[in-house]
């Protein structure tokens, strides 16, 4: 037994040596109450010493007391420990948005700039829209307008020249045509008068053979006849006869004339314009021969023949006078058609430079909206980029709004929680201090129930000094708590 | 009654009040100062009640009852505390991860706006 309040002694020394006590002159109070219990305490009182702990030995005050400052202090490292833990949190998410925020501001401005350098870019290529607008105006002036339009007299000497130059050259051309076209006459000709002179000289030998028949049988009757009889049948001898001269004439006309159709149709074949003149004198002159041997028999034939003759030379003339007019018109056609065609390619030479000039000014028109075109796709590309570029600056600011909005969302729950821990913090202070100010009234009670009436009235004035520090305490207490209260219903 | 005039009326020593009252009117009744206020009271009631000679019995039923009830409280507010914090703790973890998830959003909007321009 001796050894148990021994011990309890020694655990009351280490106690009041004990650095983690808050009121170590309280603590020493143990030793000092064990050894009161040692000398005064009966031997139930010992045993019940022995059996308490070093703290129900200071006073349950004491215990109360370091009870509070342990779970006050644990409270306060704990709540120290999460109000920096949340101060760090709010810190690295201030420090992340404050950046992104900065990132976001910091993409508009840049898009910004890119946005706002393309513009300048389009400005300047916009700017230099109507300088080369100009010098394109420019070349199209000097090389298609002035020369079309402002000097006419230049285009219309080139376009008379070239039409001029044309003009020989289709000539020639249709001269050439012409000279085919005639070739072409001439042998379809040609083969039209052959196939007429076979006709006409076979007509001409059948008549022929007939007059040669009825004369015979003329000559036969005059040798036969007798008086009037027989000058009749010599008559129709003589008309007879006369008739063959004429057939006679008209066949070796038609030869003749066959003949000099094929061979002026060959000449023309063969040589065009100048063979033909020499054709045709050939033939004037074969003619004339013909003139000249018809003028012969009419000069020298008699009677029916000398009528022939002279019918033939009529004949002949006229054919020679025809010939030389055909020839004429024929060369005068050839001419005209040549000067047509030379009329036609001119016109077409001017048909050609209006529409070269109309292609000029079209070609103007179209440079000058191509420009137009370019200058005006430059302006909506500078309508477009600045408009893209404030786009873009308004979704940066949406951003960034939001961005804000959603920081200061956050910090205020945040904040709101920090206050919520403050308060709660304060509560259990308050809570806290209620319970240990009971525990110790509770105490000081029970202290306060064991003064007697001997104690009383040998230390009266120090037990009315003690009630009153009870009172006093009481009252302390009152205000304090009241204000706690009141202090935490403001919380 | 103010804490002055309780302070001024207390059954102490001149020189432990008048620190007192200093304190009270240099800072005003902070937590500290009423606990020396205190302290300095139950003091003066123990060594009253060390001279009378006053010695509580330790298995006194109400003086048990007091002590539990004071064990109770402290662990009923502990259990309290260690929950309230636990629930902000939570809390928090769930407004950072919200952060979080808030800003990574405003980057990628940030990147696709810059993209855009």
């Amino acid at each position: 037994m001796a050894r148990s309040i021994e011990d309890a002694a020694a655990r009351s020394r280490q106690m009041a040596e004990d650095p983690r006590f808050a009121r170590p002159e309280a603590a020493k109070k143990g030793p000092e109450k064990a050894e009161d219990v040692i000398l005064e305490a009966s031997e139930t009182e010992i045993e019940r010493a022995a059996d308490q702990t070093p703290a129900e030995q200071e006073g349950y005050a004491e215990a109360g007391e370091r009870k509070v400052a342990e779970v006050k202090a644990a409270a306060e490292q704990r709540f120290g420990g999460f109000f920096a833990g949340v101060r760090s949190r709010m810190e690295s998410i201030k420090s992340r948005a404050m950046k992104a925020l900065y990132g976001v501001v910091g993409a508009g401005m840049e898009a910004g700039t890119v946005a706002r350098k393309t513009g300048e870019g389009f400005v300047e290529v916009a700017r230099s829209m109507p300088e080369a607008a100009a010098n394109m105006a420019g070349f199209v002036y000097d090389d298609l307008v002035e020369p079309v339009f402002v000097d006419p007299a230049k285009a219309v000497g080139r376009g008379l020249k070239g039409a001029a130059e044309i003009g020989v050259g289709l000539g020639i051309m249709g001269a050439t045509g012409a000279g085919r076209a005639a070739i072409e006459g001439g042998r379809r000709a040609a083969e039209a008068g052959r196939n007429a002179k076979d006709r006409g000289v076979e007509m001409a030998q059948n008549a022929l053979k007939e007059v040669e028949e009825n004369i015979a049988s003329a000559k036969t009757a005059v040798e036969k006849a007798k008086g009037g009889a027989k000058i009749v049948a010599e008559n129709a001898l003589r008309s007879l006869e006369a008739k063959r001269l004429d057939l006679n004439i008209r066949t070796g006309e038609l030869k003749a004339d066959a003949s000099l159709k094929v061979e002026q149709m060959v000449d023309v074949v063969k040589g065009g314009y100048a063979q033909g003149k020499e054709a045709l004198a050939a033939r004037v002159e074969q003619i004339n021969g013909a003139l000249d041997n018809a003028k012969e028999l009419a000069r020298t034939a008699t009677g029916a023949t000398k009528d022939a003759a002279v019918y033939a030379v009529r004949i002949l003339e006229m054919r020679k006078l025809d010939a030389e007019l055909s020839t004429k018109e024929a060369l005068a056609s050839a001419r005209e058609k040549g000067a047509a065609a030379g009329r036609a390619t001119a016109r077409g030479a001017r048909a050609v430079g209006r529409g070269a000039a109309t292609a000029g000014a079209a070609g103007v028109g179209a440079t000058i909206l191509v420009v137009q075109g370019g200058y005006e796709l430059g302006r909506r590309g500078v309508a477009g980029t600045i408009a893209g570029a404030e786009a873009v600056g308004d979704r940066m600011r949406e951003v960034s709004a939001k961005g804000k909005e959603r920081y200061d969302a956050t910090m205020e729950a945040l904040n709101g929680k920090l206050e919520n821990a403050v308060g709660f913090y304060e509560k259990m202070r308050v809570r806290l201090e209620i319970a240990k100010t009971k525990f110790r009234q509770g105490l000081n009670e029970a202290y306060k129930a064991l003064v007697t009436d001997e104690m009383r009235e040998e230390n009266a004035e120090l037990v009315d000094g003690v009630e009153d520090a009870i009172q006093t305490l009481t009252e302390v207490d009152y205000v304090v708590v009241e204000d706690q209260r009141e202090a935490a219903v403001v919380a | 009654m103010s804490l002055q005039t309780i302070v001024s009326n207390a059954p102490l020593a001149e020189d432990v009040k008048e620190r007192l009252l200093t304190k009270l009117l240099t800072d005003g009744p902070t937590d500290d100062i009423v606990a020396e206020i205190k302290d300095e009271l139950q003091a003066y009631i123990d060594a009253g009640f060390k001279t009378l000679g006053v010695q509580p019995d330790p298995n006194d039923p109400k003086i048990k009852a007091a002590r539990k009830e004071f064990d109770d409280e402290v662990a009923a507010a502990t259990a309290e505390y260690n929950e309230e914090m636990e629930n902000l703790s939570i809390d928090a973890a769930v407004l950072q991860a919200k952060a979080n998830k808030d800003i990574d959003s405003m980057q990628a909007d940030a990147i696709k706006a810059s993209i855009a321009a």
